[in-house]
């Protein structure tokens, strides 16, 4: 049977999700045993063109912030059967869309000093702002099982299905005390689970690296935060960490309180 | 009834004892609560505990566990084997007691659930009485469940210097004889004991419900605006059935193993408040709005699997799941409600809705 | 509790074979299945879980009748994971059962009456195993009028088969709801059809499956033509999981529709407000 080709490719980003791969160490040798990796520069020594593999599924990292990316994306799009918006900063912008609630040049100006004149970049996007994307996998980084289930899945045939449930469920059945009974703050009920709410298990309120969940009930978020003492600038600052650019404005409005 | 005497001091090696022969499972600490799980040092079990996060459910019912290994190739396939011993469960209050005897029947309904029987089989079930609330959100005699009752073998009721113990049963006699750690329980513990048991039924002494009435009062309240009310104050998280000690349902994913040669049928805690729970290949969701799911979940606690195994109600009244609600839900809360909902606007209701099954597209 | 531990059912497939497959429309083919080692044992109305390893299990309604010999039918959509990947495969395949679940139609309740069968598009699918029945056991029954709707001609399930169904004494009327000018027959709901038929409410039954929509229309005009809602069965569709009335996903109010349906006596759930 013909391998399943895939390739991964990194766009704006830390380019920390790529890595989840490598760490699926225990599975890593069935993994390359079903498909091929036909692109993969942080791990391998090909040394030929970047962006000119023809791939069953390419795996794009990092976010959109340059017309050099959004021209490389539109050549994988072209040579891909399947796009998957790999990790945070492809699913949602990520922590690099926080720029986009700033003034751009002086952002420029703040990381870049007296280069500034040599940087061109446009705002931050996710990749479905650009191509057409297939599959999400969400989180900052991605999480490395999700990622050998959704491989095994697609070599099986089988289409993805998204986790629905928020961070909240997850979190019970890994006997967490809720963030929330410890003090702290936590979107965790209205983020979307999978990350088997990893950062409440280390005592860390959930910041949203996977998205919003369906259907959330942002106004009951509001109060609960509220009455926690979060005031609207700094929900609003909350969700900017991993959502500045992907949550509506009307929901942004509802979660925040703040036109 | 037999009771006997365990002097404080025999209670860890008693534990010990179990722990040989069982897989031994007791409350122990955790960041600031407690667990009820699989213990190897018994050293580490707190029967001064309040309640655990999740309910000792999860022994029989695991969060996640698998039903059949299945060669891809062949398609052959099995039921994997549970580990060879026996669970203990060592300490479990009255409520979970309870909890349990609901899962029997869940589970216990024709066709019966190999799965949760093969880990229920042969259980040794230890209760422990609660002499003081654990928590707050808690109503376990609301819904009669403080005292003891469901599958015990043995039933441990604090009195000064130890533990009076009722047993029930071929195998907790056995294991007392076997143990050889128990005393005879003397005219002054049993004294000791009623006093004891005087004392939890003063403790326990808020009636809140009618238990009598609260399955047809919910059922008559389906139609009640007040449920989108109450949906306002839910996420549809799922954590209240995920902690819920008689809740069962699941969903069933298949997974590959061992480089794409079998797969895992598995099953994990679902929960009828996801957003999907009800949806269909189609696309059709059954129950589309939150509200709607709410509703679901305090109805089947309070009236559909009450009705369906002829008990008064299917909630423990553990308070578990207004504990970990941050909307603060209780069920209390919806079953009291339940009865401020006018018999005369119900069978308007009801007559209203029979009608519109065959005449509101007119 | 003994008795609960003895009598326990596993979650283990059996295998079946793919002994042929038969394209119907677009999205909907006909696989027939054999089961090495014994007989479905099914009635009318009942559904098993069908399975592949890695994929998952999927519910599907039996299409064939028990009174036919060798294996069973299955008519199936493309609609998910487990169903377009048995569109793929090829006869010879192994497939993964487990059932029958569930109540199917009383089949006692129908004999010696007049039989008005209403299916709208899939729901034409478990009808076909009652059908079939009737059609192999046709003296058991007196008059028996079949209503199929679908959207377009192209979409409907079995048209080859009416002929055969009509040539056993079977009144079969067809409607469609969008056609080309090449269609010759109605056009319009299926509730159409049920103002043109002989209903005599004393000695009849009607069966009907169709989509969640049709249902509330297709039960006014069954009042309107004086048939009583204990006349009338209802084969509904829920997200049956585990048919064996555990994970909840199926369902209705206090009912599982995997336990107690998918088949139910209209009387039985007309004050459930989750039903229909």
């Amino acid at each position: 049977m013909k391998k399943l080709r895939i390739a991964f490719y990194s766009f704006t980003s830390c380019e920390g999700c790529q890595l989840s791969l490598l760490e699926c160490e225990d599975q890593i040798l069935d993994i390359v045993g079903a498909v091929e990796i036909v692109r993969f520069r942080e791990a391998s020594s090909f040394k030929g063109g970047e962006f000119d593999a023809d791939a069953d599924v390419s795996f794009i990292e990092g976010s959109i912030s340059t017309a050099h990316d959004e021209a490389a994306l539109q050549t994988v799009r072209m040579r891909s059967k399947k796009i998957v918006a790999f990790g945070a900063c492809a699913d949602l912008g990520g922590v690099n869309a926080i720029r986009n609630r700033q003034d751009a040049e002086v952002v420029k100006e703040r990381v870049y000093g007296k280069y500034v004149k040599w940087i061109h970049t446009s705002a931050v996007r996710p990749v479905s702002a650009v191509v057409h994307v297939d599959y999400a996998l969400h989180g900052c980084p991605v999480d490395k099982d999700e990622l050998a289930r959704f491989l095994f899945g697609l070599v099986a045939g089988r289409r993805w299905a998204e986790p629905v449930a928020p961070v909240c469920f997850e979190c019970k059945l890994r006997q967490n005390v809720c963030i929330f009974h410890k003090g702290g703050t936590c979107l965790g009920p209205i983020v979307r689970g999978g990350c088997r709410a990893i950062c409440p298990a280390y005592g860390s309120g959930c910041d949203g690296c996977r998205g919003l969940a369906p259907d959330p009930n942002l106004p009951l978020m509001r109060r609960i935060l509220r009455d926690h003492g979060l005031g609207p600038d700094e929900i609003g600052r909350r969700l900017d960490l991993f959502n500045a650019s992907a949550v509506p404005d009307a929901m942004r409005r509802e979660l925040t309180g703040r036109a | 009834m037999r009771l006997l005497f365990l002097p404080e001091n025999h209670v860890l090696p008693l534990a010990r004892l179990l722990a040989a022969r069982y897989r031994f499972w007791g409350p122990a600490a955790k960041g600031g609560a407690f667990v009820f799980e699989e213990i190897a040092d018994v050293s580490r079990l707190r029967l001064d505990y309040s309640t655990t996060l999740l309910p000792p459910k999860q022994a029989f019912l695991p969060p996640r566990e698998i039903l059949a290994r299945i060669d891809i190739e062949t398609h052959e396939c099995r039921s994997p084997a549970r580990p060879g011993k026996p669970i203990a469960l060592f300490g479990v209050h009255p409520c979970d007691l309870h909890g349990l005897a609901h899962l029997d029947l869940a589970m216990g309904e024709p066709p019966a659930d190999a799965p949760y029987w093969r880990a229920r089989k042969d259980a040794f079930i230890v209760g422990l009485a609660c002499v003081q609330r654990c928590m707050p959100e808690s109503f376990c005699d609301s819904v009669e469940s403080h005292r003891a009752g469901g599958p015990f073998d043995w039933m441990f009721t604090p009195v000064a210097g130890g533990y009076v113990v009722e047993l029930r049963g071929e195998a907790g006699e056995r294991e007392a004889s076997e143990s050889g750690l128990f005393e005879v329980a003397g005219e002054s513990w049993k004294k000791n004991y009623d006093e004891t048991r005087d004392r939890i039924e003063k403790t326990f002494s808020g009636r809140r419900l009618n238990l009598a009435s609260l399955s047809s009062d919910l059922e008559r309240s389906f139609q009640d605006g007040w449920w989108e009310k109450l949906a306002d104050r839910c996420f549809s998280c799922g954590a209240c059935t995920a902690v819920c000690p008689t809740c069962v349902c699941f969903d069933v994913q298949d997974e590959i193993a061992e480089g794409c040669r079998m797969a895992e049928r598995c099953r994990s805690w679902d929960s009828c408040l996801i957003r999907n729970f009800a949806e269909v290949a189609g696309g059709e969701n059954f129950r589309k709005l939150r509200s709607e799911r709410l509703r679901h979940r305090m109805m089947r606690q309070g009236a559909y699997l009450a009705g369906r195994f002829g008990l008064p109600v299917f909630c423990v009244g553990c308070g578990r799941c207004p504990h970990a609600c941050l909307g603060k839900i209780s069920p209390l809360e919806a079953f009291e409600h339940s009865r401020k909902f006018p018999i005369r606007r119900y069978a308007q209701r009801l007559v209203e809705h029979i009608k519109n099954g065959v005449t509101r597209h007119e | 509790m003994s008795d609960a531990a003895g009598s326990a059912v596993d979650y283990l497939p059996e295998l079946s074979t793919l002994a042929a497959v038969r394209p119907l429309t677009a999205a909907e083919s006909l696989f027939h299945l054999d089961m090495p080692h014994r007989a479905l044992g099914h009635h009318p109305g009942q559904f098993v879980q069908v399975s592949l390893p890695g994929i998952g299990e999927a519910p599907i309604s039996i299409a064939s009748s028990p009174t036919r010999p060798a294996g069973f039918d299955l008519c199936i959509r493309r609609a998910g994971n487990v169903t377009e990947a048995i569109h793929r495969l090829k006869p010879g395949a192994k497939i993964g059962i487990r059932g029958p679940f569930g109540r199917g139609v009383p089949i006692d309740d129908c004999m010696g009456r007049n039989v008005v069968i209403i299916a709208g598009g899939l729901g034409l699918a478990p009808l076909r195993s009652l059908i079939q029945y009737i059609t192999d056991h046709r003296s058991r029954f007196k008059a028996v009028t079949i209503l199929i709707g679908a959207r377009t001609p192209e979409t409907l399930l079995f048209p080859d088969e009416y002929g055969a169904w009509r040539s056993r004494d079977i009144k079969v009327e067809v409607t469609v709801d969008v056609s080309k000018e090449t269609w010759l027959g109605h056009v319009g709901v299926i509730t159409n059809l049920i103002s043109r038929i002989d209903v005599d409410p004393d000695t009849t039954v009607s069966i009907v499956c169709g989509p969640p929509i049709m249902y509330r229309f297709v039960l006014r005009k069954l009042a309107r033509r004086n048939l009583q809602n204990d006349h009338i069965y209802l084969s509904l569709e829920r997200r049956m999981k585990c048919g064996m009335g555990k994970c909840g996903h199926c369902q209705i109010n206090g009912l599982y529709v995997c336990l107690e349906g998918p088949v139910f006596r209209y009387d039985r759930i007309a004050h459930l407000p989750e039903a229909l």
